[in-house]
């Protein structure tokens, strides 16, 4: 970042700023005194960094007190019994039909201190939203440590988003969003076959149909129908991609090695053995809805290249195994949690890319992916590729497959 | 709903040394209790220091103070060995900042939050320390670190350099040119502070 011409910093400034800091080697001090003694320009930069220093030492700020009793109810080390805590803070959350707050609790850092936190807070006689630095009335007994200043303000943070409550709420939401969408081509089914009939009847018997009618019980089936399936509450609690404009866009980003392609008794070519970051790739993508997304991949990885040819006349056979910088479009998709695991899901991808100075390359694999909690996945999959590329104006390919392992992560929003 | 007030009959260790009560994290409750109380009452003013100083908001510096000793919990619980103390500490609360630079939004932070809460201190001298903010602000992000963890939190140039990273020649250096500049920006106020005291 900076270039470290001033490295030793043998100017007397230099010299006198160590010395300052308690830094100076012993040697150089007598010739530093010399020279403060001789020079009104370094006397005056000494008395400026002491008044800098004077007054950044007197800028001294305690934290609030609540940090320290938040830090000990977040480091489950209240002095409520934490055990008990809990349960009277669950119960009298749920009383209170906080049942969001509640949800979240139980992922909190040190959920038991939390727990002891919130029944610290219920305590004190207010039983409205949990706000930082809400005031509050001074507490009924004492569950700070001994001789510390009263807690007078509490402020209750969850700071882990419940992942896996909202797989779960996302997961149910997709598949009733599977269900209405049935349900709607059933009925769209339905309507063109109520409308097929009615054309085949009217043209067989040529007797008017009446429209109104028609229209009246096509409505009609059309409203019993969506009275049946959809539920107002869950259609407008579908999560929606819809983003503020101030909102980290809401990327994942993966790293997953790629299968080497060589047999376990061959040797490593230099040509692998020499590159950085051998068979692996890296992705960036953006979500189209829960299972699809789409995004860029580029990567580094040997290719093993065999193929005969003619070389002035004679067939000579080539056998290489280059590495090959890579890029391309990728497409995801990732299937609803199985074996009523939330996380665990099964997935599919494939990617349409060109490597440099090869030709043209498509992958693809499938596998399962899990999401414990939080933003990090791992995958596990098996890989399929191929490549084609050109030698003397003849077209050739090869073709790999192996394992790929990979870890992403989910940065941005998901509202 | 049933509270017990649990009364405290363990020992008195505000003597022990930094490592030892470190060592006793991994402890029972009521031992690591003590221990992280007496930790946070060393150290929690250095390290609400520097969090609010790189991130310039107090709430978010509460924030990572509290995160940054529920982590040395952890480590402590999970038996982390280490040598010094005051680095290790002051690393993980550097590294909880820069993660939330990373991933917060640069926003305007309401003057407000950039109350001078020295106390008893001379209004010369309130003046000073807020040109000083001001200052320290305009500062490139290391030299700014570099400075805070100097000055602030009174770290050793080794110690520095084993927090941020660095070589403690590259360390002298960001001091020493944050000194400077602070210097620069700062000299025509204090030609006049110092005229004011003469006359």
């Amino acid at each position: 970042m900076e270039p470290l011409d001033d490295l030793d910093l043998p100017t007397p400034e230099g010299h006198l700023h160590a010395f300052m800091d308690g830094e100076l080697d012993i040697q150089a001090e007598q010739p530093l005194f010399d020279e403060l003694a001789s020079n009104p320009a370094l006397r005056g930069e000494m008395r400026d960094i002491l008044a800098i220093r004077s007054a950044v030492h007197r800028d001294v700020v305690a934290p609030p007190a609540t940090v320290e009793a938040a830090l000990l109810a977040a480091a489950g080390l209240s002095t409520a019994s934490a055990g008990a805590a809990t349960t009277a803070a669950a119960a009298t959350i749920a009383a209170h039909g906080s049942s969001s707050l509640a949800v979240s609790l139980r992922y909190a850092l040190g959920g038991v201190a939390a727990g002891a936190a919130i029944v610290y807070f219920l305590m004190s006689g207010t039983t409205g939203d949990v706000q930082r630095g809400a005031v509050l009335p001074p507490p009924q007994a004492s569950t700070g440590i001994a001789g510390e200043p009263r807690i007078d303000t509490l402020r209750v943070e969850v700071p882990i988003v419940d992942h896996a409550a909202i797989n779960a709420q996302r997961n149910q939401l997709a598949r009733e969003r599977a269900n209405i969408a049935q349900a709607w081509t059933d009925l769209r089914a339905a309507q063109d076959a109520f409308l097929r009939d009615r054309d085949a009847a009217a043209q067989e018997s040529r007797t008017p149909v009446e429209p109104v009618v028609a229209t009246a019980q096509t409505q009609m089936a059309i409203l019993t129908m969506q009275a049946s399936v959809i539920q107002p509450a869950q259609v407008t609690a579908f999560p929606t991609r819809s983003f503020e404009v101030s909102d980290p866009l809401p990327l994942q980003i993966r790293f997953r090695t790629l299968a080497s392609g060589l047999r376990s008794d061959e040797a490593i070519p230099a040509s692998v053995r020499d590159a950085a970051l051998p068979n692996t790739a890296l992705s960036i993508s953006l979500p189209l809805s829960e299972e699809h997304r789409v995004g860029v991949e580029f990567g580094r990885e040997a290719f093993r290249q065999q193929f005969r040819t003619t070389l002035n006349g004679r067939p000579v056979e080539y056998l290489q195994t280059p590495t090959l910088f890579w890029f391309g479009a990728n497409y995801q998709f990732v299937a609803q949690s199985i074996f009523g695991l939330d996380g665990l899901r099964p997935f599919i991808e494939s990617t349409i890319g060109y490597a440099l100075e090869q030709g043209p390359l498509a992958r693809a694999a499938a596998g399962l992916q899990y999401r414990p909690i939080g933003p990090i996945a791992f995958s596990l999959g098996f890989d399929a590729s191929a490549l084609t590329f050109k030698h003397d104006g003849l077209w050739q390919s090869t073709t790999k497959s192996g394992f790929t392992t990979g870890i992403s992560i989910d940065i941005g929003s998901w509202p | 709903m049933a509270i017990r007030t649990m009364t405290r009959k363990h020992k008195v260790i505000t003597d022990d040394s930094d490592l030892e009560l470190y060592a006793q994290l991994i402890q029972e409750d009521a031992a690591a209790h003590e221990a992280l109380t007496q930790l946070y009452r060393r150290y929690s003013q250095r390290i609400y220091t520097y969090c609010r100083k790189i991130t310039g908001d107090n709430y978010v510096a509460e924030d990572l103070l509290q995160e940054t000793f529920v982590k040395l919990l952890d480590s402590g619980r999970q038996g982390r060995v280490i040598e010094n103390f005051p680095a290790y500490l002051m690393t993980i609360a550097r590294n909880l900042c820069l993660s939330h630079k990373a991933r917060s939004v640069r926003q305007f932070v309401p003057v407000e939050d950039f109350h001078l809460t020295a106390r008893d201190v001379p209004y010369e001298q309130k003046e000073l320390l807020q040109l000083i903010q001001t200052a320290l602000e305009i500062l490139p992000e290391p030299y700014r670190e570099a400075f805070v963890l100097r000055e602030y939190n009174g770290l050793s140039y080794l110690e520095i350099a084993d927090v941020i990273g660095e070589s403690i020649d590259v360390v002298k250096v960001r001091i020493f040119r944050a000194k400077k500049k602070l210097r620069d920006v700062l000299a025509p106020y204090l030609n006049d502070l110092k005229t004011r005291t003469d006359d």
